[in-house]
């Protein structure tokens, strides 16, 4: 297995230089063209050159951005990204992941991974654009849609009460948390960049609003709800990140709610293998002779 | 009188250590160059509990468990009724008992009041007590009069023996001898009472004593296997556990995943950044990992999944084998999924197909699965040492530098086989994708393109069928009788053919180690030169016979035996399937 390099540095990669030549299929007002060029932007800035980085999606309208984006990329299938671009990071640690998917990929049919790659700590990022709809398979509710809502598969309004993303990743001990909204660019781009440089699993949950099946004033309103943290909000301490993350005045809290540092699952397995090293001779033929009698 | 063969039952309850005792049987005997086949079961109880082992030990190489037992080994009958299907003995077998059962066993024998045995009711108890000052050591004393009257290797025994108890300190080591030594003392007070099966060797090179699941693990690591992701299942977690400890050591990594989905995914990750990766399941765990195998056959991402089937379905009997996953991994996961299926018929060729496995995966870019069952996975076989010297077998073919301006990842090509390149190479950046893609790996709904890639990704099965198959033959080629199947069964099937030879009846064996794709030119050649056909298989279904129906040119000629599994196949059931076919060739099932 390669050894994990310090990252190098390009400043000469400009955001075109990770845009594919695929015109993205979404709708004419779709978030996700908000998301995908702060992606390529984020990977500019941060430096790494196209071919070191790996987009991984399940499926779904914001699953296909690896095909919109001229890195290495695997477009896979519904609610697995997670583990695909965890086989990625452990076998070529050199490679920057960056896994993409919607709501339903990773809080519904995806939503078992989440909590174990949070666990393991992998080193990528996940950005989860969170449009509170199916819009794929064109309006059926999503684990995020607000309770009581009319979509086409709850004629009577949804009876689920619905997930938040963030205060499940504070939960499931993810090592960066942070939420984003496609109206706040700039922020979305350094907070795709802090995610990428985190040297851990960095979860960001990116608020973009479907305008075809959820309605073209989401946009708006989540506009005027939105407040980013400020300088002030301690990132270490999860209390107050719980706090942030659902607080009950009617406001968005956006930015940073929690990280911390701690071994990533690519130094476990170096440690492991540190050990494993240690306990003598590792030639296949020793291997095997333990099964001599 | 001396004999090249013996099989060995011994059955007890927990804390009797039947399972200890088959395993030391076993490794003394493996240690002088014995051939040796082990099978142990167990009750339902996670710990302890009742237990049983079955042994056999011989000259020759072991084809299977062997129907009957010439020796029985009875530390509790009770106990002894919950395996009786699995331990049959031979007329006028040796059946060896502490004493201390005597009365309870004479008023109600289990194995039928008038079953023709040589009984011999052995102070185990009692000379455990003397020997080694408490009872515990009763299933030493029983070795000690299993290798002295049977005339297994005592010495290594002896060498096994102390190298066990060696940790609880010399004195539980030297007790333990005293134990043995009390048996074996004691054999020789009725050596000449009666005639005794002594098996009569020369010893020669030791063997290896490894379990199919482990070979399977040696396979992976031999090939060049380093990434595991797997979630534990019986019958195949001893995969996942040997190459926990073992894979580190050669710089790999084995991740435990949070469901089986997972760990397919993991491995198709990890297959599609370039490395040789696998993971192991069972039935159930085939199940959820369907979809996903049929994403590294769209994708063509190189990947190995052990499948070692156990009863279905669903729950169905965990530690028991059958061979009903057939169907699920030739035609599992939904749409038109291109993959290999490979089957094993022994734990040494766990580490040849699992070998093969991989090579394939990595020379045509698709999902291979490895098709063993409980029987082989778990069972212990003492065989030739597996060669470490191997090579691992060849990377996939990744192109560099100028080549990669024109590469298109899912080129049409003779052989169906399109250019790749290693995650990280400048200038390859492409997509993969499970969506139906064009040669580019951009997404399409052409029904053109669509057809063209099905048959691009199915041309690969084509050279993997001229590159690969293997078929086991056996028993006469000028025979009118024609015996097929597969897998676990090989053994059964050599051995009845051997059977019914001694019996006059001729009979030619065709054992394919490629499922999938089948080697349909061979299999025709064959039905072709027979006047009757039967298959054999572990599946209630008939899934082996069904499909080979389904596909060869002269189906009439098929005639099937099919059972459940959860009990292993026996030669003599296939030899009195054979006479059946034969003497009423009409409707077998």
């Amino acid at each position: 297995m390669v050894t994990l390099s310090s990252q190098p540095v390009h400043p000469e990669f400009i955001p075109k230089d990770y845009r594919s030549e695929l015109k993205p299929i979404w709708c004419k007002g779709c978030g996700n063209f908000a998301v995908l060029s702060p992606v390529h932007k984020a990977l500019s800035e941060v430096g790494v050159p196209p071919h070191l980085v790996a987009v991984i999606s399940g499926i779904g309208c914001s699953s296909r951005i690896p095909g919109y984006c001229a890195t290495y990329g695997f477009n896979s299938i519904h609610g697995r990204a997670l583990p695909i671009a965890s086989g990625v990071k452990i076998c070529r640690p050199e490679m920057t992941v960056i896994v993409a998917g919607g709501d339903g990929d990773g809080l519904a049919i995806g939503g078992g991974h989440f909590p174990h790659a949070g666990r393991r700590n992998v080193d990528m990022t996940y950005i989860m654009m969170d449009n509170s709809i199916y819009g794929l398979t064109k309006g059926q509710a999503s684990p995020s849609t607000p309770l009581g809502d009319l979509t086409k598969s709850s004629p009577y309004g949804t009876t689920e009460s619905p997930l938040d993303a963030v205060s499940l990743a504070l939960a499931y001990n993810v090592s960066f948390v942070a939420r984003c909204f496609v109206g706040e660019g700039a922020h979305l781009v350094n907070t795709i960049a802090e995610g990428i440089r985190h040297p851990g699993f960095a979860f960001i949950h990116v608020i973009s609003p479907c305008p075809t099946y959820r309605g073209v004033d989401v946009f708006k309103e989540v506009k005027n709800k939105v407040e980013i943290l400020g300088d002030s909000h301690d990132t270490y301490d999860k209390g107050e990140a719980y706090k942030m993350a659902i607080r009950g005045d009617g406001k968005i809290s956006l930015g940073v709610f929690h990280k911390h540092v701690r071994p990533t699952m690519l130094e476990n397995v170096e440690h492991i293998e540190e050990e494993a090293h240690n306990r003598g001779d590792n030639s296949l033929e020793t291997i095997f002779s333990q099964f001599m009698p | 009188m001396d004999v090249k063969e013996l099989t060995i039952g011994i059955v007890g309850s927990g804390g009797d250590g039947s399972v200890t005792c088959g395993e030391l049987v076993t490794r003394a005997s493996a240690r002088v160059g014995l051939h040796a086949l082990f099978l142990k079961s167990y009750g339902p109880q996670i710990r302890g509990g009742e237990s049983s082992a079955h042994i056999r030990l011989s000259t020759k190489p072991i084809p299977s468990q062997g129907d009957r037992l010439d020796v029985l080994v009875v530390f509790a009958w009770n106990e002894f009724r919950k395996f009786q299907d699995e331990l049959t003995l031979k007329t006028g077998a040796i059946v060896i008992h502490d004493e201390t059962l005597e009365p309870d066993f004479a008023n109600t024998n289990p194995l039928g009041a008038n079953f023709d045995a040589q009984y011999i009711h052995a102070p185990f108890s009692e000379l455990s007590e003397k020997s080694a000052g408490n009872t515990l050591a009763k299933n030493m004393v029983m070795l000690g009069v299993l290798f002295e009257m049977f005339n297994l290797p005592y010495e290594d025994l002896c060498t096994l023996i102390q190298r066990r108890f060696k940790k609880k300190g010399d004195e539980v080591a030297a007790s333990n001898l005293r134990a043995v030594e009390a048996g074996r003392d004691y054999a020789r007070l009725f050596q000449n009472d009666f005639p005794i099966p002594r098996l009569c060797y020369a010893p020669g090179q030791s063997k290896m004593v490894i379990a199919g699941n482990e070979a399977i693990a040696c396979g992976a690591i031999s090939a060049g296997c380093r990434f595991f992701a797997g979630y534990p299942i019986t019958p195949s977690s001893e995969v996942m556990e040997w190459l926990s400890r073992e894979l580190p050591k050669v710089d790999g990594s084995v991740v435990q995943t949070e469901d089986e989905i997972s760990a397919m995914n993991m491995v198709i990750g990890a297959g599609y950044s370039g490395e040789k990766a696998m993971t192991a399941t069972s039935g159930p765990g085939l199940s959820l990992k369907q979809e996903a195998i049929g994403l590294a056959s769209m994708a063509e991402v190189p990947c190995v999944i052990a499948n070692v089937q156990r009863v279905g379905p669903s729950t169905g009997i965990p530690t028991k084998s059958e061979q009903s996953d057939l169907m699920a991994t030739i035609y599992g996961s939904h749409g038109d999924a291109a993959k290999v299926v490979l089957a094993p018929t022994c734990v040494s060729d766990c580490f040849d197909v699992t070998r093969k496995a991989f090579t394939i995966a990595e020379a045509y870019q698709l999902p291979v699965i490895i098709l063993s069952d409980q029987f082989i996975g778990q069972r212990m076989e003492a065989i030739d040492p597996l060669n470490a010297g191997l090579p691992p077998v060849p990377d996939r073919i990744q192109l560099s530098g100028e080549a990669l301006k024109t590469m298109q990842r899912y080129q049409y090509t003779d052989n169906g086989v399109s250019p790749t390149v290693k995650l990280a190479t400048p200038g390859g950046e492409h997509l993969v994708s499970g969506i139906e893609h064009d040669e580019a790996g951009k997404p399409t709904s052409s029904h053109t393109i669509h057809e063209q890639m099905n048959e691009k990704r199915f041309k690969k099965l084509d050279g993997v069928l001229n590159d690969f198959s293997v078929i086991h033959h056996c028993g006469d080629s000028k025979s009118e009788i024609g015996l097929i199947g597969w897998g676990s069964s090989r053994g059964a099937i050599e051995e009845a053919i051997e059977s019914v030879g001694k019996l006059g009846m001729s009979v030619e064996g065709f054992v394919p180690e490629m499922i999938h794709p089948l080697p349909l030119n061979d299999l025709n050649a064959f039905i072709q030169t027979k006047r009757l056909v039967l298959t054999v298989e572990l599946s209630f279904q008939g899934q082996f016979y069904r499909y080979l129906k389904s596909l060869v040119d002269d189906a009439s000629k098929l005639h099937c035996f099919a059972r459940s599994g959860a009990k292993v196949l026996g030669s003599e059931e296939i030899v009195n399937q054979l006479q059946k076919m034969v003497n009423n060739p009409v409707v077998v099932n």
